[in-house]
């Protein structure tokens, strides 16, 4: 089956080294159809299916969508927004501080398809910065950043959005900005409103400034992961709306991963990032001091953020709390098939219907 | 990325340039009530005022101030294309800053912010050319001109226009967004521009008080492009001003080039600045 070690039968308890029950699968009223704890333990082990996507690759498979080689860049510290004339003309210098510093230096990494990546480091540590150079919304100093596939950035999600224009001229206005053509969004169009929500769908024809924050997240999200491009940047976005618009999104970036796309996420979120990503970026003072499975680098950042305070897993613990999180993701999955299943067949049924 | 593949991408991207340059026509007559008749009354009230001042206060007319031509006509035909001119100065200077948001969180050609205000402020001042062909079928009904092929000029006038405006933008607009008071220069600098195109006086006129003015002055490209919007109502016998072409031509053609290189050079100071 798989090379997990055996871990006895379901449902009976088992004492590990610290003394505590061990986590072990249980069965429950609410399982999704197809779960199968006693025979299957990882994604590896059911096998899903290529979920079909309208993503185009512009790079071949097995090679890197994103190398970042040697990348770094300067910034002034006395950032102060804008020089002025009267000063660079009376004193003969700007009073700008000229010091500069580097938020970003000697990073070099590369990303391939599919991959979900997630960047952690404390505040100043450039994971934001990184994120939009890679969007292309900075450019470096030093080095490069290559990204051979289109992005779809979930970064100042409302930034695109004219407050005088309707919410339904946005929806076009910001797809075209991304560049969705108007069939293609014509085409998306129910989607995108279906996703925002009722709310939304019944200010269609508002002044897109009448929106609560809210509901103007929700529209900016829906848009943007309509995209059909295969790299999605996110950047802390998903602390906003509801617990079950939150929920909403977090099942819409899965389907996207199903899709085989690349992730890259920003996160302070521990269970955020072990939710979505396999692969941990560590980002500390600019530059990159970690590489590897997302846990193990969480650890680590967290430990050497908070030292004492924080305790580490035990191998056991660890193996544990990844083998829950494989079983939690198996069964969103499950649900996630059951959904498509249950769409196809809709499909079929108006398709035959006529 | 050499200027050839930056030139290639906005190319690539020309439909979000119409949705950007559509987006910003519908902002404008979406809000007012007036709506087009913004575009007819602003050059209409200008060609007033200064109809009035030159015109009637300073007496100009005839083969001097106006080689030939009704003075009103003869202003008009200057003004539209310097209202283009100014106005897409002034907003591509802001152009980066005011769409900060924008900017920010997509990943298009940066130099499309200014191209779009160029051709927004362009379409504007082609529904504003109907001021003209009203002012020319006038003149022509009262018989003081005769409208004749070479209203063909108006197109390489429009193209010289836009070139001019996207090259001087194009350094305008980064400038502006790293060094904050360069508006009121670009303001200061456009008002001496107005009084030295020939737009209330002829080239001609200028020639005539001081000849090495005129030279000069047809190094600026608005002179050959005001002799072109011209030359469709004058006398066939006033030929082209050959000069101020050629030499308006090359100006307009380095400032593109000088414009792409500026904004090339500043291009990453700004986006970490805005």
């Amino acid at each position: 089956m798989s090379d997990t070690p055996p871990l006895g039968p379901v449902g009976e308890p088992v004492i590990g080294e610290n003394g505590k029950t061990r986590w072990r699968p249980e069965r429950r009223a609410n399982d999704p159809a197809g779960y199968d704890p006693e025979h299957k333990r990882t994604m590896a082990d059911y096998a899903f299916p290529d979920v079909p996507s309208t993503v185009e690759w512009k790079t071949q498979e097995g090679q890197p969508v994103i190398e970042v080689d040697n990348l770094g860049i300067e910034f002034l510290r006395g950032r102060r927004r804008n020089l002025s004339l009267r000063e660079i003309i009376f004193t003969g210098k700007s009073a700008h501080n000229r010091e500069t510093f580097w938020a970003l230096r000697n990073v070099s990494f590369t990303v391939g398809r599919g991959e979900a990546v997630g960047l952690v480091g404390g505040n100043g540590g450039g994971k934001s910065t990184l994120l939009k150079m890679i969007a292309g919304t900075l450019l470096p100093d030093e080095g490069q950043a290559r990204v051979g596939e289109g992005v779809a950035p979930l970064i100042e999600l409302t930034g695109g959005f004219i407050g005088e224009l309707t919410a339904r001229e946005n929806i076009f206005l910001t797809a075209g900005l991304h560049g969705m053509s108007r069939e293609e969004t014509e085409a998306r169009f129910d989607d995108i409103v279906d996703f925002a929500g009722p709310a939304v769908r019944d200010g269609l024809d508002v002044p897109y400034r009448h929106f609560s924050s809210g509901m103007q997240v929700r529209l900016g999200f829906a848009v943007i992961t309509c995209l059909d491009e295969p790299i999605i940047l996110v950047d802390e976005v998903l602390a906003v709306g509801d617990a079950a618009f939150r929920e909403k999104c977090y099942n819409r970036m899965e389907s996207l991963l199903d899709q085989g796309r690349t992730l890259f996420l920003v996160s302070h979120s521990a269970s955020d990032l072990l939710r979505f990503c396999t692969r941990g970026l560590y980002l500390n003072g600019g530059t990159l001091v970690g590489d590897g499975p997302m846990d193990e680098i969480m650890d680590r950042y967290l430990s050497e953020l908070m030292g004492d305070d924080y305790q580490q897993p035990s191998l056991e613990e660890r193996e544990d709390q990844r083998l829950s999180r494989e079983d939690a993701k198996i069964k969103r999955r499950l649900r996630r098939e059951a959904e498509r299943a249950k769409l196809e067949d809709e499909a079929a049924r108006r398709a035959v219907l006529g | 990325m050499s200027y050839a593949t930056r030139i290639g991408r906005i190319y690539a991207d020309r439909k979000i340039l119409w949705t950007l340059v559509r987006r910003d026509l519908r902002i404008r007559y979406a809000r007012s009530v007036l709506g087009y008749l913004w575009t007819l009354i602003d050059p209409l009230a200008m060609t007033l005022v200064y109809g009035l001042v030159f015109g009637i206060i300073y007496r100009a007319r005839g083969e001097g101030s106006s080689q030939g031509s009704p003075f009103v006509l003869y202003l008009v035909a200057g003004l539209l294309a310097w209202n283009w001119f100014n106005n897409a100065i002034n907003e591509t200077s802001r152009a980066l800053y005011a769409e900060r948001l924008l900017v920010r969180s997509t990943n298009l050609p940066r130099e499309m912010w200014v191209i779009r205000v160029v051709l927004s402020k362009g379409i504007e001042h082609l529904m504003s050319l109907p001021i003209l062909l009203g002012f020319i079928a006038f003149f022509a009904w009262r018989g003081d001109v005769a409208v004749n092929w070479r209203i063909v000029y108006w197109i390489p006038a429009l193209i010289m226009e836009l070139l001019l405006c996207i090259g001087m933008g194009l350094v305008m607009a980064p400038v502006t967004a790293l060094v904050d008071d360069f508006v009121r220069l670009v303001r200061i600098g456009l008002r001496m521009l107005f009084y030295l195109t020939p737009i209330v006086y002829s080239a001609e006129m200028l020639g005539k008080r001081a000849p090495w003015a005129k030279h000069l002055q047809q190094f600026n490209p608005l002179t050959a492009i005001n002799d072109m919007y011209r030359l469709s109502f004058l006398k066939p016998g006033v030929s082209p001003d050959y000069h101020a072409w050629i030499a308006g031509g090359v100006v307009t053609l380095l400032w593109l080039v000088f414009g792409l290189w500026v904004f090339r050079k500043l291009e990453p100071a700004v986006l970490k600045e805005i």
